[in-house]
């Protein structure tokens, strides 16, 4: 199946209806997929070695990776899917994906050490809490996910802005925006007269994000 | 064009040709940079309005690309609406990857996005810019981006013309502003010299002048302007003063010519009345004979001067002897001498000197120093004339005891129609033309005159220079006298005089067989024709101006017959022209004398004829 046809097969129709027409569990395999492109592992994967998806406890899912996957390649590395039953059999994945309930499991068996560079997804209310980066919640029978910045810096991951922008709820952050922004909608321009920088808040969430904007000053002269 | 550059340089004063030709030149180049920038403006506007809008686009891919990633329909508007801030953006629309739209942004008054994604790329038409790009993440395509941005050429042109235009009218005032400034840096001499020019030109005070503004062009024009007028102001002042001594002239010439007419006058009167004794005959005949002589001697200076003035005169020169040169001049100069009982006193070089001169005018230029001399001295007074040969060349000096002058009168002295005022006073008269003609004559010699006196009363002395070139080194060759000098009756021959003027022939015919020549005498050309073939003359004296056959004709007749190859035919003109001397000897002449002819000259003539030929009576 390639992108476009998995594309199509989300998106067919408007999003009102998607989840009536897609499983949950499609959604979420595609989900699973689509956030290995926000994510920067700390690690450069070797060439060869496969991308894995390990998945722990929710065989639908499973499934609906099986038929996704080949083909479709996660940063330019082959991926597969590898059910597992524990923490005996985790091995090395770059993305573990716990499913409904099995987050108490997470928290208590598998070790943290174990987890690092590991992009941990659990799906139920306050699967943030078993140290998860991601967790799916379904709102208005929509699939949405939160994110734990604290998790994702634990585990030497670095989650997208991008991704940030489109999460119901992000905790943590501090390592975001180490440093304290300046002022908000300062305008300056720069030491090089050539570039001119805008701060402007990022969404309304405390502590403030805040971005700039090369405005390329040196182009327009 | 050519009828714009026509306008620009219309006639007019030159302040409105420049005005014209600077509003212009600033006109033109500002519709030139107006339609550069205008032309590079659109480009830019074009080219940026496109870039803009494709960058925008992209941003705004990447940022709406999880929000269809993750069907976040609240972000995707969000990020939609974030483009109120991007004014030139009217319309953004997100499709998803099925091809409906998913999220839109449209500004009021604007028309709706299109319902189908359009392909991806920049469209520019009917004043808008479209630009669709897909939106795309990690390979996989989420759906298209479109925006729609205004593309107003009409208005970028219209309000760039507004501006042209204010900048145009704003130029032009400075324009003229500056200009009236800048072009007092040329206006204002140039109407200096017009302003001086007019004034000349209607009051002709040549001593006006044009005030100089500065060293560029004008000032040179108004330097040479200047310059020209000095000329034309000293030009006028010669041309008043000759006029003036032309006019004294010919009142002192009219003087002087009649002066000698009342004593001739009177003697013909004693000579026509009878019972007068021939002691008061030969006294009347002795008046008139001076009085003519005096008469003929102020013409010949005067046609004399006119030629040397005029470039006509050429010198005859000749090898003499220059004691006989000395001797010819003191011979003319000598009754006036006498009859004023003056002592001459002369020294001449001991050995024999020849000089290669012209021996008349040479004399003719020492004897008009002795007479001046003899003249401007009262009776009884004393003449030295000291003539010395040095390496340097000949040395002729008249000193007197005379009238003598200022220093200061010397320059004018050597100018025609010149005389001393204290000479003018005296009753002895001439022309004021003798030092004129003995500087000329001189200084056709390669020579020169100068003259000193110590003051008024106290003498003067004249000195005649000629230079080393005209002594012939050596004795011996037999010197040429001048032709006066030749006083002979050794050679007799037969000699036809024609003139219609019945006195002047019969008394040339006179002398002539006074000095032993045997003389036939015509009144006309034809008359004189036929005695010629008669008699077979040696020698024919023609006047030209002969009524019935002209001189000119009888010459040529006389050429074309047989015998009158070999004869003398002197014409006797009152033309002297070199012209008439020339058409003289084209028409068979062998020479040509000035009326009145001088017998002696005739002689001297004659007699070198006879010599030459061999052939006597």
């Amino acid at each position: 199946m390639t992108a476009a046809a998995l594309m199509t097969a989300l998106w067919a129709g408007s999003p009102a209806w998607a989840a009536d027409t897609y499983s949950p569990n499609v959604v979420k395999a595609a989900y699973l997929v689509r956030f290995a492109g926000y994510v920067d592992w700390p690690e450069q994967m070797p060439a060869g070695t496969p991308f894995v998806i390990a998945v722990l406890g929710a065989p639908g899912v499973a499934r609906e990776l099986r038929h996704l996957l080949p083909g479709h390649p996660i940063h330019e590395l082959n991926a597969e899917v590898r059910e597992i039953t524990g923490a005996q059999d985790l091995g090395k994945p770059q993305i573990l994906y716990v499913g409904e309930g099995r987050a108490e499991y997470l928290r208590t068996a598998v070790p943290a050490r174990e987890l690092a560079s590991v992009l941990v997804v659990t799906d139920e209310e306050g699967g943030l809490n078993a140290g998860s980066a991601l967790n799916f919640l379904t709102i208005d029978r929509r699939v949405r996910f939160e994110v734990s910045l604290t998790a994702a810096d634990r585990s030497g991951l670095k989650i997208s802005s991008d991704l940030l922008g489109v999460a119901v709820r992000v905790r943590g952050g501090g390592r975001q925006s180490r440093d304290a922004c300046p002022p908000v909608d300062t305008f300056d321009p720069g030491d090089d007269g050539c570039t001119i920088w805008v701060v402007q808040r990022i969404d309304r969430r405390e502590p403030p994000m805040c971005g700039t904007v090369n405005a390329g000053a040196c182009e327009a002269a | 064009m050519n009828k714009l550059f026509d306008t620009v340089l219309a006639p007019g004063s030159v302040r409105g040709k420049l005005l014209r030709v600077m509003l212009l030149t600033t006109a033109i180049a500002l519709c030139l940079t107006g339609i550069a920038l205008l032309t590079h403006e659109l480009y830019v506007y074009r080219t940026t309005g496109s870039a803009d809008l494709s960058t925008e686009a992209a941003i705004l891919a990447s940022s709406t690309a999880p929000a269809l990633a993750f069907d976040d329909h609240v972000v995707a508007e969000r990020n939609l609406s974030a483009l109120a801030a991007r004014r030139r953006v009217m319309v953004a629309a997100l499709y998803s990857a099925n091809g409906a739209v998913y999220a839109s942004f449209v500004r009021p008054g604007e028309s709706p996005p299109p319902a189908r994604p359009p392909a991806p790329g920049v469209q520019i038409s009917g004043g808008r810019i479209e630009v669709a790009q897909p939106v795309q993440r990690n390979g996989e395509t989420f759906g298209t981006i479109y925006l729609r941005a205004r593309y107003d050429v009409a208005g970028r042109v219209e309000a760039y013309l507004g501006i042209f235009v204010l900048v145009m009218l704003m130029s032009m005032i400075a324009a003229l502003l500056l200009s009236r400034r800048l072009q007092k840096g040329i206006t204002e001499p140039l109407d200096a010299i017009a302003a001086v020019a007019r004034e000349i030109v209607s009051g002709s005070d040549y001593s006006l002048r044009a005030t100089k503004f500065s060293d560029d062009e004008i000032g040179v024009v108004v330097d040479a302007f200047n310059k020209m007028l000095a000329e034309v102001q000293a030009r006028s002042l010669a041309l008043r003063e000759a006029d003036q001594k032309k006019d004294e002239f010919l009142a002192t010439l009219a003087h002087e010519l009649r002066n000698p007419l009342a004593p001739i006058r009177h003697a013909v009167k004693l000579l026509e009345s009878s019972g007068v004794e021939e002691e008061a005959r030969q006294w009347a005949r002795q008046v008139i004979a001076r009085q003519v002589q005096r008469m003929a001697l102020l013409l010949d200076d005067l046609l004399e001067v006119s030629r040397i003035t005029r470039g006509r005169l050429e010198l005859k020169v000749a090898t003499v002897d220059l004691e006989s040169l000395v001797e010819a001049a003191v011979e003319t100069a000598k009754p006036l001498i006498d009859s004023k009982q003056h002592q001459l006193k002369i020294e001449l070089p001991p050995q024999r000197v020849m000089l290669a001169v012209d021996p008349l005018r040479v004399s003719q230029a020492l004897s008009n120093l002795l007479t001046n001399a003899a003249k401007y001295t009262d009776a009884q007074g004393h003449i030295q004339l000291a003539v010395a040969v040095s390496p340097k060349g000949v040395r002729l000096a008249v000193k007197d005891t005379g009238i003598g002058f200022e220093s200061g009168a010397l320059p004018g002295m050597f100018e025609m129609f010149s005389q001393v005022d204290s000479a003018i006073a005296r009753s002895e008269g001439g022309l004021g033309i003798g030092l004129a003609l003995v500087k000329g004559l001189v200084a056709l010699h390669g020579g020169h005159v100068e003259g000193f006196s110590a003051g008024p009363g106290k003498g003067s002395e004249f000195v005649i220079y000629l230079p080393q070139s005209v002594v012939v080194p050596g004795t011996g060759e037999s010197a040429a006298a001048p032709p006066r000098r030749r006083q002979g009756k050794d050679a007799a021959i037969k000699i036809l005089v024609a003139d219609d003027n019945r006195d002047a022939a019969d008394s040339l015919a006179l002398l002539l067989e006074m000095n032993g020549h045997e003389v036939a005498v015509a009144h006309s050309g034809e008359e004189a024709l036929r005695l010629a073939r008669q008699q077979l003359p040696h020698a024919m004296i023609l006047d030209i101006g002969m009524p019935d056959v002209t001189g000119y004709e009888v010459a040529r007749r006389v050429r074309a017959e047989s015998w009158g190859s070999d004869v003398l035919l002197i014409a006797a003109t009152g033309w002297g022209q070199k012209e008439d001397k020339d058409r003289a000897s084209a028409a068979g002449f062998d020479c040509h004398m000035t009326k009145p002819a001088d017998p002696d000259a005739i002689e001297g003539l004659l007699q070198e004829f006879v010599s030459s030929r061999g052939t006597a009576a």
